[in-house]
């Protein structure tokens, strides 16, 4: 994917996330697919992801 | 924000060299331009080669052949045929002597890339022929019937010779059998200067495959090489599929459909987890419930049983306090006392009986006695007067007359051994033997006697007279004793018949009873308290184990609910990830929509009646009159294939990947009315962009011939030799 895709993508997460915990997340899981195209063992790098910002989240709902 | 123009890749295709390729055995095509149209075109007969040239750059780019070749009815014949050049694998078998022949098919590509420089795909495969042998005896054979020596010279003749059903039905034909043993992609990427970065694999995912992913993503390649003949049915057949198919790779959405996919993958796992989780709390709770219950049951009866135990023992207690204050002596009942009581009787009576029969018996004693007492003078005076005589010497010794026969008969004393001489000698000591024995024989009889009476009297006063005082008193005693016994054993049966007179017989009779049937009770209940306390200890360890599965339940429980949160969580992003993707396909499907209308129009220009396209939301492309919207159906097979064109064309815009062309008959099914608008519509196209067109001399109608040939910058053909096995690329006339 090219740059200026990552950018639309990242932008349109930006726009389309009001959590803000969750948009970094997300954000954090696409530059880590933007940087690796075909991620060896994505599942822990996911789990680790998930871990440091579910406890910033903690089962709070910023809705 | 736009998210179309994404300026990716921009490449032309500067020229093609195709080694050992199907028809193709050394084939090399400049597509150099210097006009302003970038248009290249093949006029040739159907099976000359002209799709399997995009066939090769497919197999290049991609490793795949996705046309159809030759014509449609001998496209059997055309997929049997191996990608190995025909003339070069039967010159490789005929030159065979040891090593088994490598054949190496390749195809090239040399790009010109949107800064001018110049790069350079390659892919080549080696084919090893497993079956030579077999093969060169079969082509042997052939030369043999055609007389000639074995070289490539006669490579011709063979197939020629092959060619002729009537020759080849005589031989057993042998197929060779190849076997791929190597495929490479190659490319040469230009870097600083004039230097070039050779970057190589087999594999399809990274290196050359992704340097070709910027020019031509494998995904969008059906927008770039297609077969012209199909443009008219682009839209008739499943009218949303290809637009669908369009927008979705054209929209370039797999790094988010990589996070959805890769989110829900996560999820799954999450799922499963939690299912495993999944602690049935209540199952738990009750089951606890259940043994706990079964305790308190267990408990309760254990409690019941006590207090009946101890009900029993102070019954027992009460009853044995009664028994006891009826009980006379210490350890013996009334039934035991009358047994005591007989005893005692029957004892009493063996004491009286030994008691007379002792008095008896000392009258006796007397009686015998006072005789003896009353002729104990005369006995004493015989006595004394014995004794005088003995002491007298008055009482001849007692010589034994035996013991002087048999010393007389033996000649000697039986004393001292001395001889005493024989009858007849008559010596003096024998004399005095005989003497003696004559003297003493008659005094014998009365010495004897006097001494025999003397014991008797000694024997009656020691035994009777001495002892009479004694035995008298010892009698006396005897019964004495037994009077006393008697007494005694009299008293005992008097004391017991005294008790038994004063005792409650029945009443201890009943208590016995009853303290028994208590104690039978009694121990009823702890043998039934032993077995409850046995099933109350297996009920306590249940009851344990189901606290300790509860336990751990309630544990797994917070763990399900965590991860339910966490589920949640990757749900919500999962949620922002397909909705962002919903809106660039969305962006997509409109920009593609409107530039395709745009277009459409450029191409339709000389049609005014259509107003526009739509693109529905289920994908359905509509192309709008002044009057109403009709579907593509309605169109005529040369708008069907504008609108085709324009449709692709505002992919190639979309998607930002400005690549050539590459149209496999496009006019073929295009009526004549029509064609003109068409054929000027890809003129105009080529002034932007690479278009490489073949055509069968048929297409190029009179009315198109001097358009196109102007343009074009570039026109060939292929030539087929007689056996239809090698191709040659030479300029059309």
């Amino acid at each position: 994917m090219s740059k200026s895709k990552y950018e639309i993508v990242k932008s349109k997460i930006e726009e389309s996330c009001d959590d803000t915990i969750l948009k970094e997340f997300l954000i954090e899981i696409l530059n880590f697919e933007f940087e690796y195209e075909h991620p060896f063992m994505y599942r822990s790098t996911y789990k680790k992801f998930l871990n440091e910002y579910f406890e910033k989240w903690g089962g709070r709902d910023e809705n | 924000m736009n998210i179309l123009k994404n300026g990716v890749g921009e490449m032309r295709i500067k020229g093609v060299f195709i080694k050992n390729y199907r028809q193709f055995q050394n084939v090399e095509i400049n597509f150099n331009y210097s006009s302003q149209n970038d248009l290249h075109i093949f006029i040739s007969e159907n099976g000359s080669g002209k799709t399997n040239l995009f066939n090769a750059i497919n197999w290049c780019l991609y490793n795949k052949e996705p046309f159809q070749t030759g014509s449609r009815d001998n496209s059997n014949k055309e997929e049997k045929m191996p990608i190995l050049n025909l003339k070069t694998l039967t010159a490789s078998i005929l030159n065979y002597s040891s090593k088994k022949p490598i054949n190496t098919v390749s195809v090239e590509l040399t790009l010109e890339l949107d800064d001018g420089r110049t790069a350079y795909i390659i892919r080549e495969k080696d084919f090893l022929v497993k079956n030579p042998d077999e093969v060169k005896e079969y082509l042997v054979e052939i030369t043999d019937c055609l007389g000639n020596s074995v070289h490539s010279n006669s490579i011709d003749k063979i197939f020629e010779f092959m060619a002729s059903e009537k020759n080849m039905r005589n031989i057993d034909i042998k197929q060779p059998k190849l076997e791929q043993i190597n495929n490479n992609l190659v490319v040469k990427k230009p870097t600083q200067g004039n230097d070039y970065k050779i970057i190589e694999n087999d594999g399809e995912e990274d290196g050359a495959s992704n340097f070709i992913e910027k020019f031509v993503p494998r995904d969008i390649r059906q927008f770039f090489f297609f077969d012209g003949e199909q443009l008219d049915d682009y839209f008739q057949i499943e009218t949303g599929k290809n637009l669908k198919e369009a927008v979705h790779q054209v929209a370039k959405i797999d790094l988010l459909e990589n996070i959805e996919y890769r989110l829900e993958k996560l999820n799954k796992d999450f799922r499963k987890k939690s299912r495993d989780l999944s602690p049935n709390i209540e199952k738990k709770e009750k089951e606890l419930s259940k043994k706990e219950d079964k305790v308190n049951n267990y408990e309760d009866d254990l409690e019941d049983i006590n207090e009946q135990i101890n009900l029993l023992e102070n019954q027992l207690k009460v009853k044995r306090e009664e028994l006891d204050s009826l009980i006379v002596s210490e350890d013996k009942f009334p039934s035991e006392l009358k047994e005591e009581k007989e005893e005692l009787e029957k004892k009493l009576g063996e004491v009286e009986e030994n008691k007379d029969k002792k008095i008896k018996q000392k009258q006796k004693y007397l009686v015998r006695m006072c005789k003896m007492i009353g002729a104990w003078p005369a006995i004493k005076h015989t006595n004394d007067m014995i004794i005088e005589k003995r002491e007298n010497r008055e009482i001849p010794p007692a010589i034994d007359i035996e013991f002087l026969e048999q010393m007389l008969n033996e000649n000697r004393c039986l004393v001292c051994s001395t001889e005493i001489g024989s009858e007849e000698e008559e010596t003096k000591e024998r004399k005095a033997v005989e003497e003696i024995k004559s003297h003493i024989s008659h005094s014998q009889s009365e010495a004897h006697l006097l001494t025999d009476l003397g014991v008797v009297i000694r024997t009656i006063q020691n035994d009777n007279l001495d002892n009479f005082e004694n035995s008298l008193i010892e009698l006396n005693q005897e019964i004495k004793g037994c009077e006393t016994d008697i007494g005694e054993i009299e008293e005992k049966i008097i004391e017991i018949e005294n008790i038994l007179d004063n005792v409650d017989v029945e009443r201890i009779q009943s208590l016995r009873r009853e303290i028994g049937n208590a104690e039978d009770a009694r121990d009823n209940q702890i043998e039934r308290r032993g077995s409850l306390e046995e099933l109350l200890k297996n009920a306590k360890s249940q009851r344990d184990e189901a606290k300790r599965k509860y336990q751990k339940a309630l544990k797994k429980d917070k763990e399900a609910k965590e991860i339910k949160e966490q589920m949640r969580f990757l749900e919500k992003g999962m949620h922002i990830v397909k909705n962002v993707m919903g809106e660039i396909i969305s962006e997509t499907r409109e920009n593609i929509q409107k530039t395709t209308q745009e277009k459409f129009m450029e191409l339709n220009r000389k049609n005014r009646i259509f107003e526009s396209v739509e693109a529905s939301e289920d994908y359905e492309l509509r192309v709008g009159t002044y009057f109403n919207y009709g579907a593509t159906g309605d169109l005529s097979g040369a708008e069907t294939e504008l609108l085709a064109l324009a449709f692709i064309l505002a992919v190639h815009d979309v998607s930002g990947f400005y690549s050539p062309i590459m149209i496999d008959s496009p006019i073929h099914r295009v009526s004549d009315d029509n064609r003109v608008n068409f054929i000027n519509s890809l003129i105009d196209i080529s002034q932007s962009k690479e278009i490489i067109l073949t055509f069968t001399p048929d297409d190029i109608t009179p009315n198109i011939k001097d358009i196109l040939f102007e343009a074009a910058n570039k026109k060939y053909k292929f030539e087929l030799d007689e056996n239809e096995v090698k191709a040659e690329v030479k300029n059309y006339a």
